[in-house]
């Protein structure tokens, strides 16, 4: 089985840059068979991956984070999947190389600093607390990606207004399009985050026998994500779209990640059940 | 290469006035009926295929009398579309083999068009196609080939190159801008104010785009409604433009007011409630929409006509830095026609078919090597050599006569490649040859 997984380490790099030089050449060409091709092996590369956790799970009997290295492999799937549902939904290839880009680098790093050695933090094994962390993930990915979409429209946007129609006017999809790509990633967000953050606390009353606790980076957490989503609420109920809507998804995902990555450098008392 | 040559005769919008483009300008009806007259015994044609469109009337000859074909024409135009021509009506252009290949890819291609990468012509040149496959009795090997390969060069350039890419009229990159802001035009509402050819030209390229709801505002109703028939769309007053202004995405406005028909103040009035994109285009002189409003609001995206010149000039410009690009396109499949020609010549293809049935005959015998003893290998040796010789004796007999009797018939030729696959087996020596 550790064969199969560092045959899959190797070939995991390969297949998503084949795919980001695809997704390149299509951004330049808009040559439909490219983008065609870019897809197919996108999606090779997420099964691949997929079984490359699954495995990697089942053989040393933990969630594939291991450490630092083995998360960005995490990291890099959930970008991954997250902009492969919305190029579905939307049948729009033209921002993937902005996405490949960084799934190929966040893997490219993680394969090169693979390590097979089977220690782990015993709270790994807890498939509950993998899900946490799965979906907890898949959210912050969601949200990085909403707020790329958005700093893509603001771009294009102020290209427009000002008339220069360059390489960003060429080669991005229409505002309302990137406005709906950047709302399909926060729909993905916010019942992720979310789901991940009640299975937090869940797993909090596992351990502690309370749901609640003052620390810091919980507090932090959940007032983000209720003020995130209140904020998407008003957004939703007032109807309103392009720019200010854009602004919110950039500037939303930007102060959302910012602020947690603050808490979590400053605190050290994050997931320690001990 | 056969004793025929292609030649072109003809006239365009780059040497020749409308008058005479009209005059020379031909039906398909017209062009059926000079095909067929190509086809009669005294023609001195032997393939015909003629290009006629707003903008250039051609025609593109095999002959081996070029010097014929120019009095052949006019007698053609005296007998079918009943005209007599100028004396210098016509032999503006004239060309010969592989200028007319060239010129033939590069007018498929757009690069001879009034503007620049058009697309339309690439349309007319399989119409051309067409009408030569349908109408022509004999068959016209080099024109048909020449008109395939020129389509195939067409779609290359189109395809590879941006030279076809881009709007260049001021209705179209108004299009182009709104297809840059809205995906879906079906879901977006379209208020053309003015019912002009401006406004109708505008609607017409939304509408391809997927544009269906349109709404006309126009000072004279009768106008209003002649448009609003084309595009199913409702009519409005021009006073009634503030009341639709909070439910439309996209404004064109073009009229000959000289005041601001779409003013500062209502549009504030509908941006304390709109929080929705919109787009304004003023294709109006002078300008019919406070170029305030454009300043204003991060949610409105306002061109006024200079804007939209600057894009067509912008888009022109990509395009001409597309020339280059286009003619290396043009230069390989006007190399593959040349091969495809250099292998309807009579001495090639049979050295060509000598060559292949003697590989065939070692190849075979090969296997035999050290099966059998050398003196039955010996015979076996002689049996292929005779079988070989009988069975290429009268493909061979019958090209050197077709080119004895100088009567060499190249469709013959074309199939003889065609069934031996002569050229196929010649592209494979090439590339052992290389390995």
């Amino acid at each position: 089985m550790l064969f199969f997984i560092q045959i899959l380490n190797i070939i995991l790099p390969i297949v998503y840059g084949i795919s980001c030089f695809f997704y390149a050449q299509y951004f330049r060409s808009k040559n439909e068979k490219t983008a065609h091709t870019s897809f197919v092996f996108l999606t090779v590369g997420l099964f691949l991956h997929l079984v490359f956790m699954l495995i990697k799970g089942y053989h040393f009997q933990s969630f594939p984070i291991r450490n630092s290295f083995a998360s960005l492999s995490m990291l890099a799937l959930d970008i991954a999947i997250v902009y492969y549902i919305i190029e579905r939904i939307k049948k729009e290839s033209t921002t993937g190389i902005f996405f490949l880009s960084i799934v190929v680098f966040f893997q490219v790093v993680s394969s090169l600093f693979y390590q097979v050695s089977s220690d782990h933090d015993p709270l790994l094994s807890n498939p509950m607390f993998g899900v946490h962390i799965a979906l907890a993930l898949l959210g912050f990915s969601s949200l990085a990606i909403s707020g790329l979409y958005g700093l893509m429209y603001l771009m294009l946007a102020k290209e427009i207004k000002k008339r220069h129609f360059g390489i960003i006017y060429d080669a991005l999809p229409p505002l309302e399009t990137l406005s709906d790509m950047g709302k399909y990633a926060t729909i993905c967000a916010i019942p992720l985050l979310g789901l991940g953050i009640f299975l937090g606390h869940c797993w909090h009353y596992k351990m502690r026998g309370v749901f609640f606790t003052l620390d810091p980076k919980i507090i932090t957490t959940d007032v983000l994500w209720i003020i995130y989503v209140s904020t998407w609420l008003i957004i939703q109920r007032r109807k309103m779209s392009g720019m200010l809507i854009s602004m919110f998804y950039f500037w939303g995902s930007i102060v959302f990640l910012f602020i947690l990555g603050m808490v979590k450098f400053f605190s050290s008392t994050f997931h320690r059940f001990d | 290469m056969p004793s025929s040559r292609i030649a072109l005769l003809g006239r365009s919008h780059k040497n020749a006035s409308v008058e005479i483009r009209d005059q020379l300008s031909l039906t398909a009806q017209m062009i059926s009926e000079f095909i067929q007259a190509s086809q009669l015994q005294d023609s001195p044609l032997d393939e015909i295929a003629i290009l006629s469109t707003c903008n250039r009337t051609e025609f593109y000859c095999v002959s081996k009398q070029c010097e014929q074909i120019y009095p052949w024409i006019i007698e053609q135009y005296s007998k079918i579309k009943k005209i007599e021509l100028s004396q210098n009506a016509l032999p503006c252009l004239i060309l010969f083999d592989d200028n007319v290949v060239r010129h033939l890819f590069a007018v498929a291609s757009g690069l001879e068009s009034m503007v620049l990468g058009e697309n339309q012509i690439l349309s007319q040149v399989k119409s051309c196609y067409d009408l030569l496959l349908s109408h022509a009795k004999k068959q016209a090997p080099l024109l048909n080939r020449l008109l395939q390969e020129a389509i195939k060069s067409g779609k290359a350039v189109r395809t590879e190159t941006a030279l076809c890419q881009g709007a260049v009229s001021i209705s179209l990159a108004g299009v182009e801008l709104a297809r840059k802001i809205f995906t879906n035009f079906s879901r977006h509402k379209v208020l053309l104010v003015g019912a002009g050819e401006t406004s109708e030209l505008v609607a017409m390229h939304l509408r391809n785009f997927g544009a269906t709801q349109f709404t006309i505002a126009n000072r004279s109703r009768e106008r209003a409604e002649k448009l609003a028939a084309k595009f199913s769309a409702q009519i409005i007053g021009l006073d009634e433009i503030p009341s639709v202004l909070n439910s439309v995405d996209i404004i064109v406005v073009a009229t000959n007011s000289q005041n601001y028909l779409i003013t500062y103040e209502q549009v504030e009035r509908v941006f304390r409630e709109r929080q929705r994109l919109l787009l304004m285009l003023d294709i109006s002189t002078p300008r019919n929409i406070d170029p305030r409003i454009g300043l204003q609001w991060s949610e409105v995206f306002l061109y006024n006509i200079d804007d939209l010149q600057n894009v067509v000039g912008a888009n022109i410009k990509k395009r001409e830095g597309e020339i280059p690009k286009s003619r290396a396109i043009m230069d390989r499949f006007s190399k593959d026609y040349w091969t495809w020609v250099t292998s309807l010549e009579v001495a090639p293809t049979i050295s060509k078919l000598v060559k292949q049935f003697e590989e065939v005959r070692e190849n075979e015998l090969k296997k035999f090597v050290h099966k059998v003893s050398p003196t039955e290998y010996k015979q076996m040796e002689k049996l292929s050599n005779g079988l070989i010789k009988k069975l290429m004796y009268y493909p061979i007999s019958s090209l050197n006569q077709m080119s004895a009797n100088d009567n060499v018939d190249i469709s013959k030729i074309d199939l003889i490649s065609d069934i031996y696959q002569l050229r196929k087996v010649e592209k494979n020596n090439k590339v052992l040859k290389k390995k």
